[in-house]
């Protein structure tokens, strides 16, 4: 049985055990999407639908976006509250979403039983579906594709034929400076040739690998990209950002794809979530509006450079807004810039140690104070 | 470059469009055509393009060119008060409040190799904005809009348009149609518009057979959609007859649980035409703007004392559907998709409209071997 | 459906600009309730004066009301349109726009535009016995279609209002109502949720006034608004009682923006609130999405 197979053998199994053992309300994992390789979330309730999930280089999600959703949904009539987690399954990259959770106090760690999955890169679907194209695979054979990695490679299968490609000239941008392919918090870990191994890993395990420096796959990250832009002069990068965020069409994918852009009430998202028919008349006449509906660029700009802004010390740079954009936004160059400031700033980094206090709700002695007088 | 008489078919080089469409804009038209800026293909004033950059070689492009007659912002008026003044015997005179109408103001607009899908959605806009309540905004641009379509040789991965009622060699909405054939573009003036517009010495008089020709080219394209290979077509009407005893169905639950809510499909869509009136500015001076919005939003439906009349996620992406494939074709006569598969596309969870459409054709399926005695 | 309606221009010549509010200047203003639950009737001229001689409209109409800088909002017109000097609209301050319209003053102007909706098939009710059962602000768009069904009550047979609030300070057109309290012309319940001192009349929820004055259903037409709970039961109530599905019309609430049923705001199933709505059957409302 290859790796995938046995991987995608034990995540059943785990699942399966819990639904049966009703360890856990419902799973949230990955199961085949409907066109190029790509997988989809799924939730399974039932012991019986386990079969659906599957784990592989098409598990591009971070399955922990919906969580808060869950958290949040009103009970029903006569519903009693059920304390027992959901599982999910998580990549390293998610894991430290989960992290920033735990920091902000919003979900316990009982809320969520994680299975780990250790993790070889995900595919650029845009990319893979670039190569295919150029490759002239045939377009039905497009839709039913199986992913798989073999050594360094990507092995695309599909009717007819299949592809071989060095994995890392389709992987995500993120896959290619990433230092976590090991999730470090979970409950059980699924490795890379499908064993699995149980127990909770606690994250002090985390500060000591950072203590040291460097972990076994752990990689430089990569800012060249932000130093390029920090390079320009303030006329080159303001011409730079009016270009690109100038796209943007305000459909608030990024924010949506976020796990950590969980606040009902957004200071740049127009929509309130927070009005409750209980909600005051005084405080609804009074909210402040302010951003606009309309996307011309002043309103844009404001929508991104704040958001930004408040992801600071809690993104993760699981890249899931970058890629849920659907105009080619490189956010990721405006949260990788924020988690930059943050290194040099304060030495810290989000989603490595649950029991950290949050970035900015922290003040020390040793924090640069240039702009006390 | 007039001609003595106007045609209704003809044939034009491909080496001889870019110097037809040049001579369009130096008649005072805007003139917009498809390019490809960063791997991205979108519709740019002519003015702008190099002669060898205009596009006859493309799927689709990435957005459709509804924002010609439908902008996502639009200012529908300007209010201001007067500030109050003292007259003569300086009592207070309380300054007047004065509304101004902005009436939309366009060139002659030519949207040059639009696809037949982006075309009928246009057509089936203008069924929206106009009824009883006609829509000044909408028909001020619209009337200025021409649309020159380009004939699909291959659809996209996703497309669908023959399961709605459409055809890669669609006329619906068009002033003229050009199909790729042997010597050139078979070009047929499909209104008067349209003959105007061929009146050109670019084109010449078509061979014997063109017509059929350019019908083969079609039927090409027809089976070659990898979604229809794959699933079969699907029958709009038996859609909208399904669709009526589904309504509470866990079907919808059990979809929408992936969707994040963003608006990413509905900006993406071509017939999508839900927006949001907004005033910008004080209470003395400001305006009035439309932009887009989306029943996928959660504050969509959300009245000011709270309550929400679809509060959770499977009541909206319910909505979309039911919205597009029965409400629409129940009032209007015309279904609300045009098969383009842009919100396949883009979607970052994999929510698939296409294979709502393949599983409520398997409940027809279902319901009818029920009804056999 | 290419070319159509290529025909029909906007501007002066041609049709109407439907998004373009009129100005009207509020003449008067009344505290029908104070405190949280603050309800303010507006009434209004247009500025120009052939705007509002042409002004008219049926029963159950509503107009959206700007404050510009504010927003617009859509209210029902609680006068009857047998009024032709002025028209009026009942607002509970709730958000910012009505807000902003609590803080106008005498002489302020707003923008209106309207009439917006179907209004109340009065016609098909000649004859009839009305009952009109309305809670809380709910009132609004009640009183229009009874004072026009008083003012004309020739043409119809008993009429009677069951109309209740939580607390006697919730009480709209409390000054009408102790009028109509003494008007042969109508027969008038009324009721609040919790009793009061010197409170004579009925205590208790509106549906269950509804039972105590038990209105016959032969050749009746219930009318009802208010609170969506309150509706709920009331027509529970009423069905208990014999009424038919058509004999029961109601105003369905809705966020709406354009009036006009384009943004697609208060579509529900195959109707746009705004536009087929807000007056509507029971039999009409059972054949729809319950998302309302």
């Amino acid at each position: 049985m290859s790796h995938h197979e046995e991987r995608n053998k034990k995540v059943r199994e785990v699942a399966k055990k819990a639904l049966e053992d009703k360890k856990v309300r419902y799973f949230i994992g990955y199961t085949p999407g409907t066109y190029c390789g790509r997988d989809q979330p799924v939730f399974v309730d039932k012991p019986g639908d386990v079969d659906r999930l599957q784990w592989g280089p098409g598990s591009t999600h971070n399955l922990a976006v919906y969580i808060m959703d869950d958290k949040r949904r009103p009970l029903k009539k006569g519903e009693q509250p059920d304390k027992r987690p959901i599982g999910i399954i998580v990549k390293g990259c998610d894991t430290m979403g989960l992290v920033e959770y735990l920091k902000e106090r919003i979900i316990d760690r009982n809320d969520v039983f994680l299975v780990g999955v250790e993790c070889d890169g995900i595919v650029d679907q845009a990319k893979l579906e670039a190569r295919l194209k150029k490759e002239k695979v045939p377009i039905k054979a497009r839709l039913d594709l199986k992913l798989s990695v073999e050594g360094d490679d990507l092995i695309v299968d599909y009717e007819g034929g299949n592809l071989k490609v060095p994995f890392k000239d389709l992987m995500l941008d993120k896959c290619m400076v990433c230092d976590r392919r090991e999730p470090i918090m979970h409950d059980v870990i699924i490795t890379r040739t499908g064993e699995l191994k149980e127990g909770r890993e606690e994250t002090a395990r985390v500060g000591e690998r950072r203590k040291k420096g460097r972990s076994k796959s752990r990689k430089e990250e990569d800012y060249a990209d932000i130093k390029a832009i920090e390079d320009m002069t303030l006329d080159e990068r303001a011409a730079y950002w009016d270009k690109e965020l100038s796209r943007c069409i305000r459909c608030y994918a990024c924010r949506s794809s976020c796990p950590l852009c969980y606040c009902e009430q957004c200071v740049v998202d127009p929509s309130n979530l927070s009005t409750k028919p209980t909600t005051a008349p005084e405080e609804k006449a009074r909210r402040p509006k302010w951003v606009e509906r309309n996307n011309d660029l002043s309103e844009t700009l404001f929508f991104h450079l704040v958001r930004a802004l408040h992801t600071a010390g809690r993104c993760i740079d699981c890249g899931e807004c970058e890629r849920a954009c659907p105009m080619d936004i490189p956010l990721r160059k405006l949260t990788r810039k924020i988690r930059k400031d943050m290194k040099e700033l304060f030495d810290q980094e989000a989603g490595s140690d649950p029991n950290e206090k949050p970035a900015m709700a922290t003040a020390r002695e040793e924090d640069p104070q240039e702009f006390v007088r | 470059m007039t001609q003595d008489r106007p045609m209704k078919e003809g044939l034009i080089k491909k080496g001889e469009v870019v110097r037809w469409l040049r001579a369009l804009a130096k008649e005072g038209k805007e003139v917009l055509v498809p390019v490809e800026t960063d791997g991205k293909v979108g519709y740019e004033p002519l003015s702008s393009v190099k002669d060898d950059k205009v596009l006859l070689d493309f799927t689709n492009s990435h957005r459709p060119p509804k924002g010609v007659v439908f902008p996502q912002n639009e200012v529908l008026l300007l209010y201001e008060t007067e500030k109050d003044k003292k007259d003569a015997a300086g009592k207070i005179k309380k300054g007047s409040l004065k509304v101004r109408e902005v009436r939309p103001e366009m060139k002659e607009t030519v949207i040059f190799a639009i696809r037949p899908c982006d075309a009928r959605a246009v057509a089936i806009l203008d069924i929206v904005f106009s009824g009883t309540n006609m829509d000044p905004y909408y028909w001020a641009r619209r009337e200025k809009v021409l649309l020159v379509g380009l004939a699909c040789a291959e659809p996209d991965l996703n497309c669908f348009c023959t399961s709605v009622g459409g055809s890669p060699g669609g006329k619906e909405g068009l002033d003229i149609l050009l199909t790729g054939i042997d010597g050139g573009l078979y070009a047929e003036a499909l209104t008067t518009k349209g003959v105007d517009l061929m009146a050109s010495k670019a084109f010449e008089a078509p061979g014997a057979g063109a017509s059929e020709e350019a019908e083969v080219t079609h039927k090409a394209a027809i089976v070659a959609f990898a979604r229809v290979l794959k699933d079969g077509v699907v029958e709009p009407k038996a859609v909208a007859e399904t669709l009526t005893g589904k309504y509470e169905d866990p079907y919808w639950d059990e979809t929408a649980r992936r969707c994040i809510g963003c608006g990413a499909c509905a900006f993406l869509c071509p017939t999508c035409h839900c927006f949001d009136i907004n005033d910008e500015g004080t209470k003395r001076k400001g305006r009035r703007v439309r932009s887009w919005d989306t029943c996928q939003f959660p504050d969509f439906t959300q009245h000011t004392s709270g309550h929400n009349p679809r509060p959770l996620k499977k009541f909206r992406i319910r909505q979309r559907v039911y919205h597009k494939f029965k409400y629409m074709p129940d009032n209007i006569g015309v279904l609300g998709c045009v098969g383009c598969g842009r919100c396949i596309s883009m979607c970052p969870m994999n929510m698939d409209i296409f294979k709502v459409l393949v599983d409520v054709k398997a409940w027809e399926a279902q319901a009818k071997k029920g009804a056999k005695p | 459906m290419s070319g159509s309606c290529y025909g029909q221009g906007y501007g002066e010549a041609g049709g109407k600009n439907l998004y373009l509010p009129k100005i009207a200047e509020i003449i008067n203003i009344k505290e029908e309730t104070k405190g949280a639950r603050a309800v303010k009737t507006f009434r209004f001229r247009f500025v120009d004066e052939l705007a509002q001689r042409s002004f008219s409209y049926r029963a159950g109409q509503c107009a959206i009301v700007s404050v510009f800088g504010a927003g617009e909002c859509m209210f029902a017109l609680s006068n009857t349109p047998l009024i032709k000097d002025y028209m009026e609209v009942s607002v509970l301050r709730q958000g910012r726009v009505t807000a902003a319209l609590h803080e106008l003053q005498v002489g302020d102007t707003i923008g209106v535009r309207g009439p917006f909706g179907n209004g109340f098939p009065i016609a098909n009710w000649v004859g009839k016995n009305i009952i009109f059962i309305g809670g809380g602000i709910g009132q609004a768009p009640i009183r229009s279609i009874m004072n026009t069904c008083i003012r004309k009550k020739g043409d119809f047979k008993r009429l009677t209002l069951i109309y209740g609030a939580r607390t006697t300070a919730d009480l709209v057109f409390r000054d009408e109502l102790d009028q109509l309290l003494k008007s042969p012309d109508i027969e008038v319940h009324l009721s609040i949720d919790v009793a009061e001192k010197s409170w004579p009349h009925f205590v208790g929820f509106v549906p269950t006034n509804v039972l105590e004055v038990k209105p016959p259903p032969d050749d009746s037409i219930a009318v009802t608004c208010g609170p969506p709970i309150m509706i709920k039961f009331v027509i529970m109530n009423l069905e208990k009682l014999g009424f038919k599905d058509d004999q029961i019309f109601t105003t369905v609430e809705a966020k709406m923006k354009c009036g006009i049923g384009k943004c697609g705001r208060c579509n529900i199933g195959g109707v746009y609130v705004c536009k087929d709505g807000p007056v509507f059957s029971q039999k009409q409302l059972k054949a729809l999405p319950q998302e309302y």
